[in-house]
């Protein structure tokens, strides 16, 4: 495992050959991190660890709470944004990282 | 039975570069190309879409998910 | 008997048997039996090849083929049905190709079983 990641350092930095690699390609860049609970972050990945826990500058925080409707039951999405300038991530609330710049 | 054993990662090493369904406890579905993936199920996706309830919620270029979330790994269903 | 002394062996370590003296080694359950039982994997590796029900930690069970298995009964399943029941109490049926299932959200294990179809009506 340690010999792969040497490896993929030293021969290419560009090339994927572990998912991690692409959380990797992904430091200094702005990214997308959906976490549980509903809770999406977007900011710059300034450092990150095996188990995902982050550090991410310049973030937007949203989260998205259902209410449902008491008369017609519909269900309300209310998004509710915040801006942080600093902030750490613990690993296991994690769900999904993307990079925005590639994202369509 | 004549079927022969395939471990999980004999099935891991046949399905890379191929379309997949990833399906979290959450019950949402990541469907996209898988790129690669470790021990610990993190997954690297290609043209990942992201459904939810069936239907299509977002698009992600490349997007890496943590293991602990998946449910399952599936290649695409048969048509 | 013989239970009695493995619980003060290894239960209460503290206190010194006064009656019982010599306790030191680690208890040796009936050394005569050659191993009878079947282990849980084993039961598992008899499967290969056949139909199995999968019962997930959540509302979820899934039922395949099984081609293969690893320690952590992660699981390669082949012509599965998945069984989800969905927040409205509907349920929702799946059929997929080929699946590695994480052995991580595993509840139990039924061999031959043909999923809830035939136990559970619909709700």
């Amino acid at each position: 495992m340690a010999d792969e990641n040497e490896q993929a350092t030293t021969t290419t930095t560009t090339s994927v050959e572990e998912p991690l690699d692409l959380v990797r390609l992904s430091l200094d860049e702005k990214v997308c991190v959906k976490m549980r609970n509903e809770r999406e972050l977007r900011g710059r990945l300034h450092a990150f660890d095996q188990h995902l826990n982050m550090v991410l500058g310049e973030v937007e925080e949203t989260i998205t709470t259902i209410e449902i409707d008491e008369e017609t039951f519909e269900q309300i999405y209310r998004p509710t944004k915040r801006q942080i300038p600093m902030l750490f991530v613990r690993g296991d609330g994690v769900i999904l990282i993307s990079p925005l710049a590639k994202q369509s | 039975m004549t079927t022969r054993k395939q471990t999980p990662s004999d099935f891991l090493k046949q399905i890379i570069g191929r379309p997949v369904v990833v399906k979290l406890n959450s019950g949402v579905d990541y469907r996209g190309v898988l790129a690669c993936l470790d021990g610990y199920m993190n997954i690297a996706l290609e043209q990942t879409e992201e459904y939810s309830g069936g239907q299509l919620k977002s698009k992600y270029g490349d997007a890496f998910i943590r293991g602990n979330n998946v449910l399952y790994i599936s290649t695409q269903r048969k048509k | 008997m013989a239970t009695s002394q493995v619980t003060t062996a290894t239960g209460d370590t503290n206190n010194i048997p006064t009656t019982q003296t010599t306790v030191s080694a680690p208890p040796t359950v009936t050394p005569s039996t050659t191993i009878v039982q079947l282990l849980p994997l084993e039961l598992v590796d008899k499967c290969i090849g056949s139909r199995i029900h999968v019962i997930m930690k959540s509302d979820k069970e899934i039922v395949g083929t099984l081609l293969g298995f690893d320690d952590y009964v992660n699981m390669v399943l082949e012509d599965v049905t998945e069984f989800e029941t969905m927040p409205d109490g509907g349920s929702r049926i799946t059929k997929l190709d080929q699946i590695l299932l994480n052995g991580n959200h595993v509840a139990m294990l039924v061999p031959g079983g043909e999923g809830p179809t035939t136990s559970v009506g619909a709700v």
